[in-house]
């Protein structure tokens, strides 16, 4: 079984974290350790992943937030295995208890895609232009030994429970034809074919109209409720990710900076940046009279490699205490990780330090 | 009485033929008085960008009157002092040229402006959007789009115009620029005085940035009036939908029942007849489907096109409930 | 679609005009006429003005052109100096041959770029990719002729059973024809698909780096070849049908020397003659007519497209 220094620190806090349970040792969906993944590049390597480590049960909904060159997409891509041959990718996963060799293609496709599904941010580009909706649908089953006729049968049913208006004619559309809400519902429709037990969603909604959007954050909701899949969440959107999810992990230059329950995120983080990223958003609200709270600076360049605290240069509760060392990952609670010199601590439940170092 | 800096009177845009024309702009009036922003918020197919064109006069409109200070706005191929803000900061950079000479362009044609008082201008405009000089010498290939963005409003800023209209200009930025971004805007805002048309399709921002706010629908404006009156009271169903849309940043309101509307958005090619919204209303009926309901006051200042505006949120939750078998 | 095909061969009149007079005058720029090449020096110059007179070569150019149009207009194309046939049955009676040859050269000059570019696309970066492209080049290089030399040449040394046939027409043996026709074809398309190879290859490169669909299709479990064949290769195809389209067109014209070499009465055999004897009327029929093909086979390409790219519709097709 893998470990990582994350998941140590949370197996071995001992502090009250005002009776959050400790997870359970049921077998986990999804566990990644000191996953990196480097695209070289003839202006500079970029450390698009760096050791990013995290567990996910079973129908557990987890959010990957962050902003462009974060490393989120990255992050997914890898799991999968849908990164160019060019990647250098280090790190060991399992999935569904099985190990799973990160280097080699093959071996995540039978144990990973198989068992997963993705919808990707830009559904035009994302679907064979010149193939019909419905051969690419039943490709997914095809794939898998089914008959072309239980093929055709279970797209159409698919297509009718994302609520795709008259879905046998739909079948003989092609990706052009269709609206940019009907062909994400497609994609969803493809991830869903191969009752996938981990489903992800990258950016899923973010080329789409705000009624549109709703729609389809309610079916991803709806489906994962019915088929209590995992989810994992891919986006920039906290507001979204807050419908969806239970648990959120922040991502800042490539590092997973916290690992939150998504409550806890809204009631007031502890890393800095995911606190000023929640503050920085207008909500409908948001006082006019006050100017909004910003971020000073630029994103880092995922070229950078860093000695110190990521994202010192920008925060605003920096000291020289981070600028000495890439700061190591710290549990505040049984679920509850955050890689910060000085997280802010102040909940009432924690008004005494009571997060230990990994030894 | 101080003419309103941009006036539009039913102002009307087709494309296409005769035989097979595209209604871009139906009848949209505005008003948007010296210093005051107004929000324009709409879906894909609103008319929205259409709008922003035609206020800064690269397009003509087909029918109705553009005023720019009380005055027709004459202008052609965007000679209008009113300035703009694009949605891409990197398409409306031209790549080959450094920062400094893009954000001077609009000063080119003006004679009244010298060599030297110009170049005085872009250096305080650049100042004003926090891009230092060795940034200003670099092309846009080498800036990020948050820095992008702000040599596009120091370019808007140095002719020192009336007006801005900003069209989705914080869109494609991260969420942590998009605040400095904003927070720039409303500075030159409070510095010069200028007015501001901001549209975008998100909700919040146009909330924070706008004193009064309008919503567009295929072409057609479906309600306008101040902030406070739209969120307090809003009078047209599309106006609840879009503000239902927006996800509450709460943790577990999945079982919250939120007004979703069918559908997507319809084409611009087939605008039905009368209310252009009937196709995805739960509470549409014959009256809708044959009269084009006006834009009219409901309350002072505040402006729907529904027959039955302004209708209640518990109305409309219930007809949309009623119209759905299964949840 | 009726009112777009017709609208497009509306074009063909007034091209068919600007080509007439091009030809026509660039003809009667080469030094001497028939009257010459027929007679020879012998002749004298009393009779060659009797014979000037007699086929109307003596009037002034802009008349001659005038008359000839005029006929033109009523099918009548002229008759042959050389052979004292109709200009349109000359014509007519070896347009099947060059077209024929064309279109055996092209699905010669498909099949090896398609396959050799598919090859190319599945195994890119390794000695196979290398070795295709670098035959491709060669293949781009090498003129026609050298190549139509060498086959003869090695045919004879190493397979002289095989031999090179004179041609003979499809209707009176097929396997003879398509034999006869063999190595010409070879010659021109193979030497085509060496570019088609290229094209393809690019095309499905660029695929399979940036288009999303692609990575989509991997999602799904599809294997590398699976993704090759059902979705890389097949929007591959598009840009092909372009310059395939114009290397038909260009083999009617252009199978001049390949028609010499392997003596084959085809269009472009004629236009030689016809040429070297000043057979002007001859030489007019056989390009109007290959205008009229070139723009007719754009024509058919374009009306293709939508059935191998679902996205483009015909202009004007609602």
């Amino acid at each position: 079984m893998t470990t990582s220094d994350a998941y140590d620190a949370m197996d071995t806090f001992h502090g009250d974290d005002s009776g959050e349970s400790p997870e359970s040792p049921e077998a986990m969906l999804l566990d990644v350790c000191d996953l990196s993944v480097v695209m070289p590049h003839r202006l500079g390597d970029v450390h698009a992943v760096r050791n990013f480590s995290f567990r996910m049960h079973p129908g557990e909904r987890v959010a990957i937030l962050g902003e462009s060159g974060c490393g989120k997409t990255m992050t997914a891509l890898a799991l999968l295995g849908l990164l160019p041959a060019s990647a250098r990718i280090a790190g060991t996963m399992q999935f569904e208890g099985t190990e799973v060799d990160l280097g080699r293609p093959e071996h995540i496709d039978d144990l990973v895609r198989r068992r997963s599904g993705i919808v990707f941010q830009d559904s035009l580009s994302s679907l064979n232009p010149i193939a019909r909706i419905g051969t690419q649908l039943e490709e997914t089953l095809l794939l898998r030994g089914h008959s072309r006729q239980e093929a055709y049968e279970a797209s159409v049913r698919v297509l009718a429970r994302v609520g795709m208006p008259d879905p046998a004619a739909r079948m003989r559309s092609y990706p052009h034809e269709l609206s940019g809400g009907m062909r994400q519902r497609v994609m969803i429709s493809m991830a869903l074919l191969a009752k996938p037990a981990l489903l992800i969603a990258d950016e899923p909604t973010t080329a789409l109209d705000s009624t549109v959007q709703a729609q389809v954050i309610d079916l991803i909701r709806s489906v994962q409720a019915e088929t209590a899949m995992g989810l994992l969440l891919i986006t920039h959107d906290l507001a979204m990710a807050a419908e969806l999810c239970e648990r959120a992990i922040v991502m800042y230059a490539g590092y997973v900076v916290e690992d939150v329950p998504m409550s806890t995120l809204l009631r007031g983080s502890a890393h800095p940046y995911a606190r000023a990223l929640l503050a920085a958003m207008p909500r409908l609200s948001t006082p006019r009279n006050i100017p909004l709270n910003t971020i000073e600076g630029e994103l880092p360049s995922t070229r950078e490699t860093f000695s110190a605290c990521p994202f010192h240069s920008r925060c605003a509760f920096r000291d020289a205490q981070c600028m000495v060392e890439l700061p190591p990952i710290r549990a505040l609670g049984s679920r509850h990780i955050v890689r910060c010199v000085h997280p802010c601590l102040d909940f009432s439940a924690r008004a005494e330090t009571h997060s230990r170092g990994v030894p | 009485m101080i003419p309103p800096v941009l006036e539009l009177r039913d102002v009307t845009k087709r494309y296409g033929s005769h035989r097979k024309p595209v209604w871009a702009l139906t009848g949209v009036s505005l008003k948007v008085r010296p210093g005051e922003t107004l929000g324009i918020v709409g879906e894909s197919g609103s008319g929205k960008s259409t709008l922003a064109r035609i206020a800064v006069g690269l397009e003509r409109p087909t029918a109705g009157a553009v005023l720019v200070n009380g005055d027709v706005n004459r202008s052609h191929n965007g000679a209008s002092p009113i300035q703009m803000v694009f949605q891409d900061p990197a398409s409306s950079l031209d790549p080959l040229l450094p920062i400094f000479d893009s954000v001077r362009e609009p000063l080119a044609g003006d004679r009244s402006v010298s060599a030297e008082a110009g170049r005085t201008r872009v250096m305080r405009a650049l100042e004003e959007v926090g891009l230092s000089h060795d940034i200003a010498l670099r092309q846009p290939g080498g800036l990020s789009g948050g820095q992008k963005q702000r040599a596009s409003i120091a370019r808007a800023l140095v002719a020192l115009p009336p007006m801005i209209i900003c069209d989705e200009a914080v869109t494609a930025l991260d969420v942590s620029i998009r605040a400095q971004v904003l927070n720039l805007l409303r500075a030159v805002q409070e510095q010069h005085n200028t007015a501001f048309v901001f549209i975008s399709h998100d909700l919040c921002t146009v909330s924070y940035m706008s004193d009064r706010i309008m919503v567009m629908y295929l072409g057609g404006v479906m309600e306008a009036g101040t902030r406070e009156q739209l969120f307090a009271t809003p009078a047209h169903p599309y106006t609840h939908s879009l503000l239902s849309a927006v996800p509450p940043l709460q943790q577990g309101s999945g079982a919250r029942s939120r007004l979703r509307l069918k559908g997507d958005p319809p084409s611009v090619t087939q605008v039905p007849p009368g209310c252009r919204f009937q196709t995805r209303c739960p509470m549409a009926d014959t009256r809708c489907r044959q009269e084009q309901p006006a834009l009219r006051e409901i309350a002072p200042g505040h402006h729907a096109a529904c027959h039955y505006a302004p209708v209640p949120l518990q109305e409309l939750e219930a007809a949309a409930t009623a119209a759905q078998p299964t949840a | 679609m009726t009112r777009y095909i017709l609208s497009r061969l509306a074009s063909l009149p007034l091209t068919l005009l600007a080509v007439s007079i091009l030809t026509f005058s660039i003809l009667h720029l080469v030094p001497g006429d028939a009257v010459d090449v027929l007679g020879g020096e012998n002749l004298s110059e009393h009779d060659r003005t009797r014979l000037r007179k007699e086929f109307g070569l003596d009037q002034a150019l802009p008349v001659q052109f005038i008359r000839w149009l005029g006929n033109a207009l009523h099918g009548d194309l002229g008759v042959s100096i050389r052979t004292n046939r109709p200009v349109f049955d000359e014509v007519m009676a070896r347009i099947g041959t060059t077209v024929e040859l064309a279109l055996f050269s092209i699905l010669i000059a498909l099949l090896c770029g398609i396959a050799g570019g598919a090859l190319a696309t599945r195994w890119r970066g390794s000695w196979l990719d290398k070795a295709i492209m670098s035959a491709s080049i060669l293949g781009m290089s090498i003129p026609n002729y050298f190549a139509a030399t060498t086959f003869i040449l090695l045919i004879s040394l190493y397979v002289p059973a095989f031999g090179v046939v004179s041609y003979v027409k499809f209707g009176t043996d097929p396997l003879a024809n398509l034999q006869s026709l063999l190595f010409p074809a070879l010659s021109l398309g193979l030497l085509a698909g060496a570019s088609f190879c290229r094209y393809f290859r690019a095309a499905a490169e660029d695929i399979m780096r940036t288009a999303d669909f692609v990575r989509t299709a991997k999602a799904k479990g599809a294997s590398d070849w699976r993704t090759l064949v059902h979705h890389v290769l097949p929007n591959s195809l598009l840009p092909l049908a372009t310059v395939a389209g114009l290397q038909f067109a260009y083999l009617i014209g252009g199978a001049v020397v390949i028609e010499t070499i392997f003596a084959i009465p085809g269009i472009g055999q004629l236009m030689i003659a016809s040429i070297a004897q000043r057979d002007y009327l001859v030489v007019q029929g056989c390009i109007l007519l290959q205008t009229v093909i070139f723009v007719v086979i754009n024509l058919i390409v374009d009306l293709l497209y939508p059935l191998l790219d679902p996205r483009v519709r015909i202009s004007g097709e609602r």
